[in-house]
């Protein structure tokens, strides 16, 4: 269900006098999807209207569900990414981010997770992993030109800086990502025409040297 | 040299002006089945060897609030020197009312405590917030860690003053070794958060 959709269901159940079992199956399964919690069922009879305003606490301040996170810690257990860090993660608000962040710098705090996916230690992995940067070929041409006419990196990266891919302005670290591969380009092309070169001149050596035998 | 343990004071007997002790308990606290603790997974801090900074329990594990309402929570709670041939070690005691009594109060609670061990986190009124060093270590304190507290008394009068019919519960344990446990990770709200944890529905196991 999308959000919109909860948000209206919620509003319907809220303003019911009495609750219906149906009503009631309703509030549970809800429960789960919105806060990624189990409901319990306990005597109190406030409590499925007591979860109701909860789960409208939580999309009216966060605007979106819960995210499900394929981790879940045990009992008592909050990760600090380092030492005596004020930010700590809880189940309450655990991402599959936070965990596989926490796992590659403590792999051996895995018995701190009471849930973990089966492929856990690659999932690490991929994310350790630097990413590679997607590079925009049209940008990547006109620095190309800029370069082999002769301007500086500086300058092309001053003179590019408000460029825009797909509507966003570009980052720093991106065009400069651009920057050097834009030049790794031409310091290839360049080879290129020496290898080329050489071997034009070798031929034309070769030659010469069949004509005076 | 080994063997010779904690025969020694290691700081003045000087009453702190700027953060004094104040007596007292919060009216909420924390128990646990001793037998749903992961001590594999608990961790010591690194020097100081009294505070726990993880209190983990096994995977599906939980832990329940205990709630004792009125102005003197918990009263009777209380650590005492036992004298020992060799060694003397403390005896810790936990003292809480339940004010609830019917089938399944009996069957969920009372009868569960009758039999079992039990580890008790209380919070202290008294939490150090104004130190220099550490603010927030004295809030909550562990009791049961190393023996489990175990039923020294469970009583239900009908026309008690103090229960109105509901139980009295003593929860002791003996031969405990320090003189006091204490839970603390970084600084009180961290910790408190991690004590909030404890209570949660278990997600996974």
């Amino acid at each position: 269900m999308i959000v919109l959709e909860v948000v209206d269901k919620l509003k319907e159940l809220g303003g019911k006098a009495s609750l219906s079992l149906s009503d009631k199956r309703d509030i549970e399964s809800l429960y789960k999807e919105v806060l990624d919690k189990t409901f319990v069922k306990t005597s109190c009879s406030d409590c499925y209207r007591d979860a109701v305003i909860e789960m409208s606490v939580y999309l009216n301040k966060n605007g979106r569900m819960k995210e499900k996170s394929n981790y879940g810690l045990k009992n008592g257990v909050l990760l600090q990414m380092s030492f005596g860090d004020s930010k700590f993660y809880t189940n309450a608000n655990l991402t599959d981010e936070a965990a596989e962040t926490y796992l590659g710098k403590y792999p051996g705090n895995a018995n701190y997770f009471s849930k973990l996916p089966k492929d856990w230690k690659e999932r690490v992995e991929k994310r350790l992993k630097p990413k590679e940067t997607e590079y925009n070929q049209v940008l990547l041409d006109t620095l190309v030109e800029s370069l082999k006419d002769g301007v500086s990196k500086e300058a092309v990266v001053e003179s590019f800086k408000d460029y825009q891919i797909n509507g966003k302005k570009v980052t720093k670290k991106l065009l400069t990502a651009h920057v050097s591969k834009a030049l790794d380009l031409l310091e290839d092309e360049a080879a290129k025409e020496n290898d080329e070169h050489y071997a034009q001149s070798d031929n034309e050596v070769h030659a010469d040297e069949s004509e005076i035998e | 040299m080994s063997g010779v343990c904690d025969n020694l004071i290691k700081q003045g007997i000087v009453p702190s002006c700027d953060d004094p002790i104040v007596p007292g308990i919060e009216q909420k606290g924390v128990m646990m089945n001793r037998a749903d603790i992961d001590f594999g997974t608990t961790a010591f801090n690194s020097t100081r060897k009294n505070i726990i900074e993880t209190l983990a329990l096994k995977s599906g594990k939980k832990a329940y609030e205990v709630v004792v309402m009125g102005s003197n929570p918990f009263t009777g709670t209380n650590t005492v020197l036992a004298t020992g041939t060799y060694r003397n070690t403390f005896t810790n005691t936990v003292n809480l009312v339940v004010l609830d009594n019917g089938p399944d109060v009996c069957a969920n609670v009372i009868d569960g405590l009758a039999n079992g061990e039990f580890v008790v986190i209380l919070e202290n009124k008294f939490k150090g917030l104004n130190k220099e060093e550490n603010p927030g270590d004295a809030a909550f304190q562990v009791y049961g860690w190393y023996q489990g507290l175990k039923p020294a008394e469970l009583s239900n009068d009908k026309y008690s003053e103090e229960t109105d019919g509901g139980w009295l519960v003593s929860l002791q344990e003996a031969k405990v070794p320090k003189s006091a446990l204490f839970l603390f990770k970084t600084d009180y709200e961290t910790t408190a958060a991690a004590v909030a944890t404890l209570t949660k529905d278990a997600v996974g196991g």
